[in-house]
């Protein structure tokens, strides 16, 4: 089958050049046959790569240790779904499901806008990003290269990455990453074309809009796994590879926030082609930051010398897409002014300008340490203080616009109707604050933080509040009336339930990053300790054993108010096939979760004499951030919904 | 020797694929080719956003975040651009319609007239 892989991946980028080719002449001749023939290359790049996908999973799943990529990434003691997943645990198979996914998403472009004759320029870009990534599968990191010597066993996954979590959220990140592609083909295809009308930023939003959801879920699920796996108690470092998501999203929601004014009011066509790129851009320097190794990461296990090739794309990308918004500038001039600073189209442009200022703060201290490397010799590391200093202010005056600009009106907000508008928001504001004083925080940035939750969450309350109330006025029954009113305004209040999942995310996060407790202690058999609410008692020590580690699992009781709760098994292994992981042990984490908070046991150590040395910690409100993540998608999935066409009038 | 086999019939089916519509030879444009059809895809869509548009600032103006002057003016902007756009609809729809039927009499059986 790797012969088969193997064909299916030159042939794909040989298919590639022709349709980029036929795409080329449509465009310039306005011939359909090329403009099909080309769309046709397109559907077929997606079969070629699907079986090349195949191709890869039977060899991972047959364990065919013949292939470099199998030996390197599985092992026989490996779970038939891990040597599934093992897919993209490595360079070229992140790679061949990169240019999978999106051949997926140019064969969906192009049959889509089938009936409408397709746009050929959409295809020239798509395709020409598409043949990057097929030249580096084809010609550099192949994942169906042989190794000159036969092996009998394989080094075997990375023990973290064979979790479930992992085995989901690289494909979900991947689909937002890739995604991004579309609506960058769309804005630069209105570029090349000259039709700079309203259809490229429509088509543009859907597809942003679906990338960014599948970004968001990708990135929660990766602080999931990190949570669960890494065994810090943490689910966010700022790692580089962390930031490499979070960048493209950051300038993502920028511009699904800023096209909105561009659709209604025509304005900010420039700086939404602007944003636009960036986002692109941001994503291509993600998978960069990801797979050439260039900064050191706790997730980067792959190098290899696709670093300069990247760089050269990077390059590429921006000096061909600026020169081209440069060439066209004059005929994006917006057809109309802001009319008053005290006006949604303000917030919104605050917002961008906020948005793009902490995606550039995070881009900074990201290559930080490789450009203190290049110029002096020396990596300087960029940690939490750092990104936190400068997000967290930023954040902060970011949830504040999230509940003003829906409070306001498009072009112009009388005092009038401020004032009246904010009274509810900002009573709720204040009541937030005073019970927490009254309970007895003091910590500025968290009273700063749920108080502007409560803000917004008041907002989002009061939208939907007076939205039901003007339909009821008008007979409907409430329950009918917040039907109705969701789903013929699916883009404002599908967006207001994304609004929502923010409060929730902010509140987990700020609870879980100021509040957390910790203690860590040395027990013998049946000594005990007390975390918050919490009464632990040390049972001892199992040894564990099978095919693919050995290990221990201390036994803990869980005590609440004198009644047991619970018992938990914190584990430390060491796995039998050194993979590719850099430690030679691995903690298993034992979690009992509430809404409340997180008991969190780490096994550090296990001592002589049966003692071992336990790290424990209280982490609250944890779950606020999971569910703030289904929220989020639920609102995007509310949003993208399609409306019905109204009924196309008949000519008289 | 069968993923050999597999391989050409693969590259066989995917080339067919390919290129077989350049050697369709001149096809007549059907109704979903034509370059009004896309206009008049693209005029709906506008249409549509414009009456979307509109549902906001009655909301906005029911939930009483627009002033009646603000009301009254965006609600006229945008009246009059849907208004231009659903000209535009009926006279490219008008357009199609004439040339549709030009097209029948030319091809209908029933053309000659009878002497």
């Amino acid at each position: 089958m790797s012969d088969l892989g193997s064909i299916a991946i030159l042939l794909s980028f040989f298919i590639t050049i022709y349709s980029l080719f036929a795409c080329a002449v449509a465009a310039r001749t306005g011939s359909r046959a090329f403009a099909q023939s080309g769309g046709n290359g397109i559907v077929s790049l997606a079969f070629l790569l699907l079986v090349a996908v195949c191709c890869l999973v039977y060899e991972l799943v047959t364990l065919d240790f013949s292939l470099r990529y199998v030996a390197l990434n599985t092992s026989t003691d490996l779970p038939v779904i891990y040597r599934v997943t093992a897919l993209w645990a490595g360079q070229a198979g992140s790679l061949l499901l990169w240019s999978f996914i999106l051949s997926l998403y140019m064969a969906f472009v192009v049959l889509r806008n089938r009936k409408k004759g397709g746009d050929p320029y959409v295809n020239i870009v798509l395709c020409a990003v598409s043949l990057f990534f097929l030249f580096l599968i084809a010609y550099v990191e192949d994942p169906f290269e042989k190794l000159g010597v036969a092996v009998g066993e394989g080094r075997g996954l990375n023990p973290i990455l064979q979790n479930g979590y992992m085995a989901i959220h690289p494909v979900t990140l991947y689909v937002g990453y890739v995604g991004i592609t579309v609506p960058f083909a769309f804005g630069i295809a209105a570029l090349l074309s000259g039709r700079l009308g309203d259809e490229w930023i429509r088509n543009c939003r859907k597809y942003a809009l679906f990338s960014w959801m599948f970004l968001s879920a990708g990135l929660l699920l990766g602080a999931r796994w990190a949570y669960l796996e890494l065994g810090w108690g943490g689910y966010w470092a700022w790692d580089p590879v962390e930031n490499a998501a979070f960048m493209p999203w950051l300038a993502g929601t920028a511009f699904l926030h800023s096209v909105m004014i561009q659709e209604r009011k025509a304005m900010l066509k420039k700086w939404n082609m602007i944003l636009l790129i960036i986002t692109f851009f941001l994503s291509i320097f993600g998978t960069f930051i990801t797979r050439s190794g260039i900064v050191s990461s706790v997730h980067s296990f792959a190098r290899s010398d696709i670093g300069p090739l990247f760089l050269g794309f990077m390059v590429l990308i921006l000096l061909f897409s600026f020169a081209l918004l440069i060439y066209r500038s004059k005929e994006l001039e917006s057809e109309e002014r802001f009319d008053s600073v005290l006006s949604r189209e303000s917030a919104f442009l605050f917002n961008n300008l906020l948005f793009l200022a902490a995606a550039f703060s995070v881009f900074l201290g990201t290559i930080f340490p490789v450009l203190s490397e290049a110029f002096t010799g020396k990596k300087i590391l960029v940690g939490p203080p750092y990104f936190n200093a400068v997000g967290v202010p930023i954040g902060l005056v970011l949830i504040l616009l999230m509940g003003i600009g829906p409070l306001i009106s498009w072009k112009k907000a009388s005092t009038a109707n401020l004032k009246r508008n904010f009274v509810f928001p900002g009573v709720v504001f204040a009541a937030v604050l005073l019970a927490l004083l009254v309970f007895g925080l003091r910590e500025p940035v968290a009273l700063l933080s749920f108080a502007l939750c409560g803000f917004v969450a008041a907002t989002v309350f009061l939208e939907y509040f007076r939205g039901i109330r003007v339909r009821s006025s008008r007979g409907e029954n409430p329950v009918s009336a917040f039907f109705n009113l969701v789903s013929r305004n699916r883009r404002r209040y599908g967006g207001y339930i994304v609004h929502l999942g923010v409060v929730l995310l902010v509140i987990g996060i700020t609870a879980s990053s100021l509040f957390v407790t910790q203690k860590e202690v040395v027990l013998g058999k049946g000594d005990s300790f007390s975390l918050g609410r919490y009464d632990l008692v040390f049972r001892g020590v199992n040894y564990i054993s099978n095919d693919a580690k050995d290990g221990f699992s201390a036994e803990l009781s869980i005590e609440n108010n004198g009644r047991s709760v619970a018992t938990m098994y914190p584990e430390k292994n060491i796995y039998k096939y050194e993979g590719n992981r850099e430690i030679n042990q691995e903690t298993e984490v034992a979690l009992r979760s509430t809404f409340r908070d997180d008991l969190y046991l780490i096994l550090s150590e296990v001592g002589g004499g049966g003692k071992v040395n336990i790290r424990a910690l209280l982490n609250p409100m944890v779950n606020w951030i999971w569910a703030g993540g289904f929220v989020i998608v639920l609102g995007a999935i509310v949003t993208m919904w399609p409306e019905g066409r109204r009924k196309k009038e008949s000519s008289a | 020797m069968s993923e050999y086999v597999i391989s050409l019939l693969l590259v066989a089916l995917v080339s067919v694929f390919t290129v077989y519509p350049l050697f369709l030879g001149r096809r007549k444009p059907g109704a979903a080719d034509s370059p009004e059809v896309n206009q008049l895809e693209q005029l709906f869509e506008r249409r549509d956003l414009y009456y979307s548009s509109i549902k906001d600032i009655e909301l906005d103006r029911d939930m009483g975040k627009l002033s009646e002057q603000d009301y009254a003016e965006l609600m006229s902007r945008y009246k009059e651009k849907a208004a231009s756009v659903t000209k535009l609809i009926s006279e490219l729809q008008s357009t199609e319609k004439n040339e549709k039927t030009e097209e029948k009499m030319e091809t209908s059986p029933f053309e000659t007239p009878v002497s």
